[in-house]
């Protein structure tokens, strides 16, 4: 069950990163994982979650181009040669600035939810743990 | 569970970081949160790589629909109803394929490479503005009828590109603009003038052999005349010579070098802008192009048959930009297009086919100016009077539009004036001077045969000058040196600055067009150029310039292959232009093995020498991809240019270098004073002592550097290659290392970095109906990630050609070689 919450909430954060970075831009992520910590301040594993969904909202933005057509790999490969990065760093880098992104600010929006509301307990919601 | 504060605040940091490398340029990077933005960063590219297959767009001022069908080699075939919409459409399509490309060459064209990359492009900015290039489009554009054909053309043209750039979403820029951090510009009609500019930079920058003048510096007038002379001394002429069935030597004694001139030396000093002779190659021709016809007589099939292949600096995307453009009842023409400017360039209609080669002509003088005040003129003087000079302030912007850097430039009524070493210096050229070249573009896309073609170019396009070769439907072939050829008061003086005081020095006029080197139907049933002396010297009205930067050898192998077939086919033209043999080769060959056998048959012989004379002779002197010889022999050449031309020696590096044709004159005369080595104390060398030493030393050094003979080191295509960069010189976006048949000397030629070669390659049969052949050095887009990038490299690579579609009709495009198709209809 938890491993469902937590996918859920994945998924969660994934659509709203898709849309953000869809219709504002790649920032919005930063607004979507403060939101989510904001909200979800008593969760634990937050951090993670929101950088889990930005991600996957990111692979799969990245993923509809590729299923359109698009050669991802010869753009990764030349970029990458460009900023003198293997190709597979430069697939890295961007999920994990994604990632990064909306799961710091996760974590941010937590704290400040958790000093405006007062709590400090945990509510749900865990890490699975394989 | 509320954060621990030590997390919080690594959270805080990391954002920060993180957001400040997304927002911020990291060194010559834009925002990493603009590259990797997987909406509308550098991934979003890789969706805009596949066109649609079918897309319907809706573009302000059309007047009715246009069918727009890409054929399997990415080729759009523009179908529309009147000719203002063809133009308006082809500059949709280009501005599709070439965004970028269209603006960097504007903005190299203009001196404005600094509002895209900033202070680092300042000098090369500078460059054209100091030249008067901007001020001469404007006032070209300035004259030219504003209701006339190419201002509606021109107009259109930019209405189509401006039409792509308007609908353009950040996600979809090209690549370069998001390495960049920039966006496009919008068109202008006067970017048009600016690219015909551009490219008669490059093609008509030639002013007085700047060689002769630091030659003369170093070893007196005489000697420098006798190995930079103005008319080379192996003669074959563009235009036919009445009796001749072969080239011609003008061969006289070479007057020995002598004491340095140093009145040659001072005005030397002022040209230091052509101070570019590389002294390590022997001859380093950049351009090359080639174009021959031949009449029907002479073909197997009995239609007139055009090659032409215009070599031009290579580059990602390609210089030319392929289209087909069809107006029922009014216009079907078929070629390449330098994209941003509108009309075929080089291509055929159903009538007509036509391709040029650079005349290559002097049309640049330079002269010394008497002014008012040396640091700061205002005004100048001719005839004892003074007269104002025109001033225009060049500003320089960086990217986000402020001033970095500005410069005035001073005009006098011969052009732009720039001082150097003290002295000022205004330069006449033909490219600064009102010409409407696009008209002519305009009106050879309507002509019927060959004397149309001719009239109609002569016309309008006066620079650069070129050699203009047409074939007709009827069988005429023919061709006309065209442009305007300056007429000055005293023919070609020895000087190379005139007195610009007097007015008696300008230019009386241009050569009248009957006067111009021209060829109709000769009787020896074709036709040929590859840059060399159009007409012989005693047939010129005046002062042409020389073709000592093209050399003679492709001219006089074309005119040996098309003498000796009397049955030539579409195949044979093909194959000529990749041909391998080189007359070059055909003529030092045996200078070195009768060297290296004197030598021996005197006793002075090594193993080394013998060795080296064996390798070379079981050389059949062709520089095909896996010869192993022509190493061998061009390393030869090399150290023969460098042991023969010693007395050409400053610091260390050679001044100029004479011409191989020249170095075949020398070759007649074997104890001539150039022969001596000046280096080697109490020997006097000759001929064939500098010959076999030459031999050797490139034996060893080959070996030193590939190994031995037959090891695999010597393949020419581990030696020479093609180097094709993009636009940026980002090696990612390049083709680099392309191994290709040709060497110097040869029809094609590779140059020593590799990044000069044919630039478009083309064949047209001119039948009852057209067949035509081509392939560019890349593809039609100049989308990096795009499999139309490069898709006509390979068969660039290996000298085939691709079959051009040419459909009347949109029906007559069969379904199985339509790609895409675009319609574009008026904007509602």
């Amino acid at each position: 069950m938890r491993s469902v919450r937590f996918a859920a909430r994945v998924m969660l954060i994934a659509v709203a990163c898709a849309i953000g970075t869809l219709w504002l831009g790649w920032l919005s992520v930063v607004g979507v994982g403060f939101v989510y910590g904001l909200v979800e301040s008593r969760v634990s594993a937050r951090g993670s979650i929101a950088a889990l969904g930005a991600a996957v909202a990111w692979v799969g933005l990245v993923g509809a181009d590729l299923a359109r057509g698009a050669d991802i790999r010869l753009v990764a490969a030349q970029i990458g040669a460009v900023m003198h990065v293997p190709a597979v760093l430069l697939v890295v880098a961007t999920l994990l600035f994604g990632a990064i992104l909306t799961g710091t600010a996760a974590v941010l929006g937590a704290a400040i939810g958790a000093a405006l509301t007062g709590t400090g307990t945990a509510r749900h919601a865990r890490a699975p743990s394989n | 569970m509320t954060p621990k504060p030590l997390v919080t605040t690594l959270a805080a940091a990391v954002l920060a970081a993180t957001l400040y490398a997304g927002l911020r340029p990291i060194g010559p990077l834009p925002p990493v949160g603009l590259l990797l933005d997987p909406v509308n960063g550098v991934w979003a590219n890789a969706g805009t790589s596949v066109p649609a297959r079918s897309e319907v767009t809706h573009i302000p001022g059309l007047k009715g629909s246009v069918d727009v069908r890409y054929d399997a080699r990415g080729v759009p075939h523009i179908f529309a109803t009147s000719e203002e919409d063809v133009y308006r459409a082809l500059g949709y399509v280009v501005a599709r394929d070439r965004l970028f490309q269209l603006d960097i060459q504007t903005r190299a064209a203009t001196g404005r490479l600094t509002e895209l990359v900033g202070r680092q492009a300042l000098e090369a900015d500078e460059g054209p503005r100091m030249m008067g290039m901007p001020r001469a489009a404007e006032r070209k554009l300035a004259a030219l009828d504003p209701a006339g054909v190419s201002r509606q053309m021109m107009d259109a043209y930019a209405a189509g590109i401006n039409a792509y750039i308007d609908n353009l979403k950040p996600k979809d820029y090209p690549i370069e603009y998001k390495l960049l951090n920039a966006r496009p510009e919008r068109w202008h009609s006067i970017n048009s003038v600016h690219l015909l500019n551009q490219m008669g930079l490059t093609l008509a920058a030639g002013g007085p052999d700047h060689r002769l003048l630091r030659a003369a510096a170093l070893i007196g007038d005489s000697a420098a005349e006798s190995v930079f002379p103005v008319h080379s001394p192996i003669q074959e002429p563009i235009e036919p010579v009445e009796g001749w069935t072969g080239p011609h030597d003008r061969f006289e004694q070479i007057a020995a070098p002598g004491a340095p001139d140093t009145a040659a030396a001072r005005v030397s000093s002022l040209f230091r802008q052509f101070e570019g002779d590389d002294p390590s190659t022997e001859t380093h021709p950049s351009f090359a192009s080639n174009n021959w016809a031949v009449a029907p007589s002479r073909t197997r099939d009995g239609y007139a048959l055009l090659a032409g292949d215009p070599h031009l600096q290579l580059t990602l995307p390609s210089i030319w930009y392929e289209v087909h453009l069809v107006v029922p009842g009014k216009l079907d023409v078929y070629g390449v297009t330098i994209p941003g400017s509108p009309g075929v360039v080089i291509g055929f209609n159903r009538d007509v086919s036509w391709t040029f080669t650079n005349t290559g002509a002097d049309v640049m003088d330079f002269y010394r100016e008497t002014v008012d005040d040396t640091l700061n003129p205002k005004r100048y003087r001719v005839d004892g009077e003074w007269r104002d000079l025109v001033t225009r302030l060049e500003e320089y912007r960086d990217q986000s539009g402020a001033v970095i850097h500005t410069d005035t430039v001073r005009y006098t009524h011969r052009g732009p004036m720039t001082r150097d070493h003290g002295q000022w210096v205004s330069m006449r050229w033909t490219l600064l001077e009102p010409s409407n070249e696009i008209r002519a573009f305009y009106d050879v896309s309507h002509a019927r045969n060959v004397y149309e073609f001719e009239t109609a170019m002569a016309q309008n396009f006066w620079v650069p000058a070129q050699n203009m070769l047409a074939t007709d439907r009827n069988g005429s072939i023919a061709i006309r040196s065209t442009g305007h050829f300056p007429i000055r008061p005293n023919g070609r003086t020895s000087e190379f600055i005139f007195d610009g005081s007097s007015s008696a020095n300008d230019w009386t006029g241009y050569w009248p067009i009957d006067k111009y080197p021209q060829s109709v139907n000769p009787a020896q049933g074709f036709l040929a150029s590859a840059n060399q002396e159009p007409e012989i010297p005693e047939s010129q009205l005046g002062y042409l310039g020389g073709d000592a930067d093209y050399e003679v050898w492709r001219a006089l192998r074309i005119n040996q292959l098309l003498r000796t077939s009397t049955s030539v086919t579409v195949d044979s033209m093909i194959r000529w232009q990749t041909d391998p043999s080189s007359v070059r080769a055909d003529l030092f060959v045996p200078y070195f093995l009768a060297a290296a056998k004197r030598e021996d048959s005197l006793g002075r012989g090594s193993k080394s020498l013998d060795s080296a004379a064996t390798l070379l002779g079981e050389w059949d002197r062709k520089y095909t991809r896996a010869n192993t010889r022509a190493v061998l022999f061009e390393t030869a050449m090399q150290q023969l240019s460098d042991l023969t031309w010693d007395e050409l020696m400053r610091d260390g590096k050679r001044v100029a270098t004479p011409s191989t044709a020249v170095l075949a004159e020398l070759m007649s005369q074997p104890t001539n004073a150039w022969w001596d080595d000046r280096r080697t104390k109490n020997v006097v060398e000759n001929r064939d002592d500098i010959l076999a030493k030459s031999l050797v030393a490139a034996l060893h050094i080959v070996t030193k550097k590939h190994g031995a003979a037959d090891a695999g080191g010597w393949r020419w295509d581990r030696v020479q290659f093609a180097n094709i960069y993009h636009l940026l010189q980002i090696p990612a976006f390049s083709a680099l290392g392309i191994p290709v048949q040709g060497g110097v000397g040869t029809l094609a030629p590779s140059s020593g970095a590799g990044i000069f070669g044919p630039s478009w390659r083309m064949v047209v049969e001119m039948g009852p109906e057209v067949r035509a052949w081509g392939t560019l050095p890349g593809g039609q887009s100049g989308n990096p990630f795009s499999p139309r990038y490069t898709d006509h490299l390979r068969f660039w690579e290996s000298g085939a050609l691709q079959p051009l579609l040419f459909p009347r009709t949109t029906g007559e495009l069969p379904t199985t070689e339509t790609s895409a198709t675009l319609k574009l209809e008026p904007a509602r």
